[in-house]
């Protein structure tokens, strides 16, 4: 459930805006190292994490009243 | 394979280095969050991360990738020793309290007693029949007979 309009303290604010940017980061490396590896358990492994990641990032979205991407 | 190219193992270093420092983050987002519902958001969020990190280290474990250090016996033994002073230290501490605690209680037994000579204080202090015995002397059914 996002934040009522207003009701989010400036320190959660700050702090989403810093991890919902981690967690984009860790969306793109992790899709970057699945593509660079040559194990495909590891590969596979990468692949998860990075819709795992994915899905940590709209989750936590949800809290900025942004509509989540589709 | 080329020397400056990219390895399995390097990525799967990487993997498990990234994992841990989004652990770090989650756990000081988490201590500052006042909200409940973003706090159980970034909870949630910090359980999976430990157990994809898990996940990575197991396999880069069982390819050889990544071998913790074994602590040498001296180490142990140091740690042991050093263990040791801390509960004696910790005892100290406790029994000092414990002996500050009752240091604290004794003034209010003294007063107890004090109060023996007087009637209407006595009945609050110390209800029990005995203390009348030892005021008025003799026996309860003495004294109301």
């Amino acid at each position: 459930m996002p934040h009522a309009k207003g009701k989010i303290t400036a320190r959660e604010l700050l702090d989403l805006q810093s991890h919902l940017m981690l967690e984009s980061n860790l969306v793109g490396q992790f899709n970057h190292f699945a593509r660079e590896c040559t194990d495909p358990q590891l590969r596979q492994m990468c692949e998860s994490f990075a819709r795992s990641r994915m899905d940590s990032f709209q989750r936590l979205a949800q809290h900025t009243n942004i509509s989540p991407i589709q | 394979m080329h020397g400056d190219q990219v390895t399995d193992k390097n990525l799967c270093l990487a993997l498990i280095n990234q994992l841990k420092w989004d652990a770090v983050c989650l756990t000081s987002k988490i201590l500052e969050c006042d909200d409940d519902r973003l706090r159980q958001d970034y909870i949630n969020i910090l359980n999976r991360t430990f157990a994809e990190q898990k996940q990575a280290f197991d396999f880069a474990k069982q390819h050889g990738w990544y071998q913790p250090m074994l602590a040498e016996q001296t180490m142990i033994g140091q740690v042991q020793s050093d263990t040791q002073k801390m509960v004696n230290e910790i005892q100290q501490s406790m029994m000092t309290m414990h002996q500050q605690a009752q240091y604290q209680a004794m003034p209010q037994q003294q007063n107890l007693n004090m109060g023996q000579g007087m009637g209407a204080f006595q009945h609050y202090a110390m209800p029990a029949m005995g203390h009348q015995q030892q005021i008025y002397g003799g026996s309860p059914q003495q004294y109301y007979r």
